[in-house]
């Protein structure tokens, strides 16, 4: 296999995909536990229990994000253009609320004042939920198009409001993130405390298991026979310079499912998502948290190939133009700026996992309010 | 037509969202390599206080990070969400350093940061040191990756526009890496950084040692400080230097606003240091001039001479007339007309598509523009020249009184006489603010004066903006300076409470306020 | 090339830091070294000591008095690492004083404070008996004097008799002779500490055995 550029426009929708689930397992957890802040520590101390189990790392997990969208503006940036600029309040929505992190963390227990850290707690509970909603409700978007056309400079109009993102499909795939986010916090809860904290934690995995699973099947069903999807009718060549403008593009109630019907065994991944979540919950009962944390993660990366199969090889749908949609062969930067991508990309992101696995290895070990005590000063 | 209040309001956000994030950058890079030098000596030396040194700064180096995570975020976003066609414009090089500071040095810092903090008891000492060194490095490579962003969009070298696509795409990475403007504004900026963390250090030491509080740590903070920040502000003038001479070269017309140089004058040329420069009838009134200076920096010979803004302007009228033609073959080539000809007409005229694009704020019919258009459009082909004037003269006397400070502070602390100059602690302690005023002066030099452009020569500010409505401008405007508001609030009453606190605040039971005699 | 001179330049300017900082350290220690009286007990410091012991043997070739050195070492000090002010260590390091020159025979003895956690004593005249028989009672009014909650020792005493001690090395030059005075002291200091709590050791003894 070459790498042309028709086969690095390939590869750089699995690199998107491989950064964004990599953001959704790492730093998926810490917004997960961030939801169940206020719910799962109901004391002072156990709060910072959970606090600190995510505290030393969640940095760098935020980075998954940082990096997916910087790739996302490198790779495809009329996608990063449309996309920003056209869901413009639901992206301000999650900065703000991801501001409540990094000052959260680290302000949070430095005074003693129950009121000052009982605000930081709800602050970081949003951060935590309001996040792992509105990426859902935002891919839920995605699956359905959103309004937006192009002028002869390829400069992006979008035509919709932020209310138009809140539709019943939107939230449903908000919350199948939510409750997806939820387990995958909880079981690495499970996994880093004892006690009452790891109890209560058990509980949030067997609850967000199952609403996630009803969830999802309600999803495929109804992208299968109630969402019109989009399919290529005719364009230019693949390694063609990018421009979105050369193609004609038709919808179909079902036509998501294109591709799952070329390739029956990609069904294998909506099914591994299935499978994967019943695996977690039964894990977690058995008191094999770490067990539970991969298959967990192997259910988070189900669920977002899953999306990604289905809209293959389509980006950003355009509804109100569907000639106008992003799709991976005319968004693309070009052969050169992919290139240099790619090697950067193949050269460093396995020396990110070596030392992120390697730090994760110093810090193991559960976190028990009987360390919070000893370290009150330097613990989060 | 693109409506002037949603881009002065884009202008204005991001001016905002970039000033802030700027408060907390430059302390980060700074003081870093501060830990980092503390803590080597706490492994050579083994003496307990540089362990509390680096463990006491660190938890303000802390406090500081927070924040700048917290509005670099805004700033990753902002590209996309206010400045649509910017992006898919000049993405394709624009995006790959951010990427790239994500992937190399975001995550390495970020990993590293939970370390520096949780893992004391859990890592060696050699180990833990690593772990030090590296977040300094990380810190700056993220810093060199946005200069080398920076550095592109004011010199725009190694990328073509390509009509199909409609968009620059980069032609040379080797280039784009080594753009000396990029080189220049690196070393300059993180020089910048590492004065900052000085005298950041170096005026709360001050602090402890007029109070008589914990004198040897607080002595020993003052001369790591003292060293590192006078070779720092050193480096940062020479480049600073580098940079008038870079500019000289790449950037004329930066140059000349700067320096308020209307006419292209015998060289070698005057500077200017103080005046008020009038835009309409393009002359410096009151000038004080020192003799020979300018064109000694500028140009650093007596025979080059600097460019003047009215040559400049007679230049760039001839680069828009040659850029309406470009537009109009760039028309011909859209709606179809791809034949060799127009193609290779097309190619001829391309490198100044860019001004041709600026006729776009007054008409949609740039090929048919008015001659009155016309020397509007050249009219703006220049920044405003005064605020740039009197903010690169305040971003150069704040060097070089941080330059005196820090001068006299290394020399002080290396002949062990500190206590007793008790005017230069108040000097450190009072000069704290003055690397950040210095530092925003800085950046507003670099991005008013690349005025009218976002990327010089080729894009035009106005019409890199998102299609979005005032309505919503005001309102995300609204949200970034109420939080921000807010976060400031809050962060500067934490850095306050534990830089007064001292080294107390590590709860050792060796400091101040923790032994009989001190009182919280 | 601004690239390179960075990496250059920042590891210089860390340098720079790193040397500015030990500089003082090392200024730091001579201070502590030169100055001539101790500020808490107001003893004379190492330097002065060094300089009676010079002038006591460079004396002995005269008038053949010999003398004893003796080392008591505060062994609650050994713990600790730091000389920040500790309220609690400084009473016990002013009542040892107290004791030693209650037991010895000032003007005439020369009791100089060597480091934080030793005080030497020079007694012309006195054979290493007499030097134990005070270095004993040295040891008991200690004891009664510091009221100490723990078991630990409180200090522990090495004595060395000169000329006896140097034997042939007398015609060595002054410095090498106190260079072996001070170790052999040091030595019998250190085996005490080793014995029992509170105890005194003889360097003759050891060499004689």
């Amino acid at each position: 296999m070459t790498l042309d550029y028709e086969t690095l426009k390939v590869i750089w929708w699995l690199f998107i995909g491989i950064l964004f689930i990599g953001f959704a397992i790492m730093d998926g957890f810490d917004l997960g536990i961030g939801t169940l802040l206020p719910f799962i520590g109901k004391t002072d101390e156990e709060r910072r229990v959970l606090l600190n189990v995510v505290g030393p790392t969640w940095e760098g997990n935020q980075v998954w994000f940082v990096t997916a969208g910087g790739a996302l503006f490198a790779a495809w940036p009329q996608v990063y253009a449309t996309a920003f600029s056209g869901f413009y309040f639901a992206l301000l929505l999650i900065l703000f609320a991801l501001f409540f992190r990094p000052v959260g963390f680290d302000y949070r227990s430095k005074l003693p004042d129950p009121r000052w850290r009982n605000a930081w707690d709800w602050g970081l509970f949003i951060g935590g939920m309001v996040p792992a909603l509105v990426f859902g409700i935002a891919f839920g978007n995605l699956l359905q198009g959103v309004p937006f056309h192009f002028d002869t400079d390829l400069r992006s109009y979008y035509t919709g409001s932020f209310w138009g993102l809140l539709n019943p499909f939107g939230i449903l795939a908000g919350l199948i993130s939510l409750s997806m986010l939820i387990m995958q916090g909880a079981i690495y809860l499970q996994l880093k405390t004892e006690g009452v904290i790891a109890e209560r934690s058990k509980k949030a995995i067997f609850w967000s298991g199952i609403i996630f699973l009803i969830l999802f099947l309600l999803a495929g069903l109804w992208l299968a026979y109630g969402i019109d999807g989009y399919r290529i009718v005719s364009m230019g060549k693949l390694d063609a310079a990018p421009n979105p403008l050369g193609k004609i593009v038709q919808t179909e109630t079902g036509a998501w499912m294109d591709n799952y019907s070329y390739f029956s065994w990609l069904f294998m991944v909506p099914m591994m998502a299935i499978i994967m979540t019943i695996f977690t919950m039964l894990l977690s009962r058995l008191n094999k948290p770490g067990l539970g944390f991969i298959t967990s993660s192997l259910t988070v990366t189900g669920v977002i190939l899953t999306a990604g199969i289905s809209m293959y090889p389509f980006i950003l749908p355009s509804s109100s133009s569907p000639n106008s949609s992003l799709t991976i062969w005319d968004s693309s930067s070009s052969y050169m700026t992919l290139k240099a991508l790619f090697w950067s990309t193949v050269v460093f992101l396995p020396i990110v996992i070596m030392y992120t696995s390697w730090v994760y290895r110093v810090l193991r070990g559960k976190v028990t309010v009987k360390k919070i005590r000893e370290n009150t000063h330097t613990a989060y | 037509m693109i409506s002037e209040e949603v881009v002065d309001l884009s202008r204005l956000q991001f001016a905002i969202t970039a000033l802030y994030h700027f408060l907390f950058v430059p302390l980060t890079l700074g003081l870093s390599f501060i830990l980092a030098i503390m803590e080597s000596s706490y492994v050579m030396t083994g003496k307990q206080i540089y362990k509390d040194m680096t463990r006491f700064w660190g938890k303000l180096f802390g406090i500081n990070f927070a924040l700048g995570v917290t509005t670099g975020l805004t700033l990753e976003f902002q590209f996309g969400t206010n400045w649509a066609y910017y992006s898919h414009y000049v993405g394709d090089i624009f995006g790959v350093p951010l990427a790239l500071e994500g992937l190399v040095a975001f995550f390495l810092e970020s990993t590293l940061i939970g370390l520096f903090f949780f893992g004391w008891d859990r890592l060696t000492r050699v180990q833990h040191l690593a772990c030090t060194w590296l977040l300094a490095l990380a810190s700056n490579m993220s810093a060199l990756m946005i200069l080398i962003a920076n550095g592109w969009m004011q010199n725009p070298i190694g990328a073509e526009f390509n009509y199909e696509t409609m968009r620059m795409e980069v032609s040379s990475f080797s280039e784009v890496i080594f753009n000396p403007v990029a080189q220049v504004k690196f070393v300059h900026t993180v020089a910048a950084g590492y004065c900052t963390g000085a005298m950041f250090v170096l005026g709360i030491s001050s602090y402890y040692l007029l109070n008589r509080r914990d004198q040897a740590f607080a002595i020993r903070s003052f001369a790591i400080a003292a060293a590192f920040g006078f070779a720092g502000v050193m480096s940062v003038i020479v480049l600073g230097d580098e940079s008038g001479y870079t500019a000289g070269e790449v950037q004329k017309v930066k140059l000349a606003a700067v320096e308020a140089e209307w006419e292209t004058v015998e060289p070698p040329a005057a500077f200017t240091i103080f005046g008020l420069p009038d835009q309409e009838k393009m002359i410096t009134e009151h000038a004080i001039k020192v003799p020979w200076l300018l064109g000694l920096i500028g140009t650093r010979s007596i025979e080059h001479p600097i460019i003047g803004i009215k040559d400049i302007l007679e230049a760039n009228e001839q680069k828009i007339r040659d850029g309406m033609v470009a537009y109009g073959l760039l028309q011909q080539l859209k709606s179809g007309q791809k034949d060799d000809n127009t193609k290779a007409q097309f190619e001829r005229h391309k490198k100044d598509l860019g001004y041709g694009l600026l006729l776009k704020k007054y008409t949609d019919n740039v090929v048919d523009a008015t001659e009155e258009q016309i020397q509007l459009a050249k009219k703006d082909t220049v920044p405003k020249v005064a605020p740039l004037f009197w903010v690169f003269r305040i971003m150069v006397a704040s060097g070089f009184t941080m330059l005196l400070i820090f001068g006299i502070a290394f020399y002080a602390s290396s002949t062990q006489k500190v206590m007793q100059y008790r005017w230069l602690l108040w000097a450190a302690l009072y000069a704290i603010p003055l690397p950040w005023i210095a530092c925003e002066m800085g950046w507003i030099v670099a991005e008013y004066g690349r005025q009218p452009w976002t990327i010089s020569g080729i894009l035009p500010t106005h019409l890199s903006v998102s299609t979005r409505t005032s309505g919503d401008l005001f309102l995300s405007l609204a949200g970034f300076i109420g939080f921000y508001t807010l976060l400031f609030i809050v962060e500067m009453f934490l850095m306050f409470k534990y830089a007064r606190l001292g080294p107390s605040a590590l709860h050792t039971g060796r400091y101040y306020f923790e032994k009989i005699g001190g009182s919280a | 090339m601004w690239y390179f001179t960075w990496i250059l330049g920042v590891l210089l300017a860390c340098a720079f830091g790193i040397i500015n900082v030990l500089w003082l350290e090392a200024q730091e220690a001579l201070d502590q070294e030169s100055i001539i009286l101790d500020p808490l007990t107001r003893l004379p410091t190492r330097v002065r000591f060094l300089e009676v012991l010079e002038n006591r043997i460079g004396d002995y070739k005269t008038d053949q008095i010999p003398f004893s050195v003796m080392f008591i070492s505060m062994d609650a000090f050994q713990k600790l690492s730091e000389k920040e002010d500790n309220e609690h260590v400084n009473n016990m390091a002013m009542t040892i004083a107290e004791v030693i020159k209650k037991n010895i025979r000032l003007p005439h003895d020369f009791i100089s404070r060597y480091d934080a956690a030793t005080y030497t004593v020079i007694l012309p005249g006195a054979t290493a008996n007499i030097a134990k028989t005070i270095a004993e009672r040295i040891c008991e009014n200690t004891v009664e004097q510091t009221k100490l909650p723990t078991n630990d020792s409180i200090i522990s005493i090495g004595v060395a008799e000169y000329p006896a001690l140097i034997g042939d090395n007398i015609d060595d030059s002054i410095q090498e002779q106190v260079t072996i005075l001070l170790e052999e002291t040091d030595k019998a200091c250190k085996n005490a500490q080793k014995q029992e709590k509170n105890s005194c050791c003889c360097a003759n003894e050891i060499i004689l055995s």
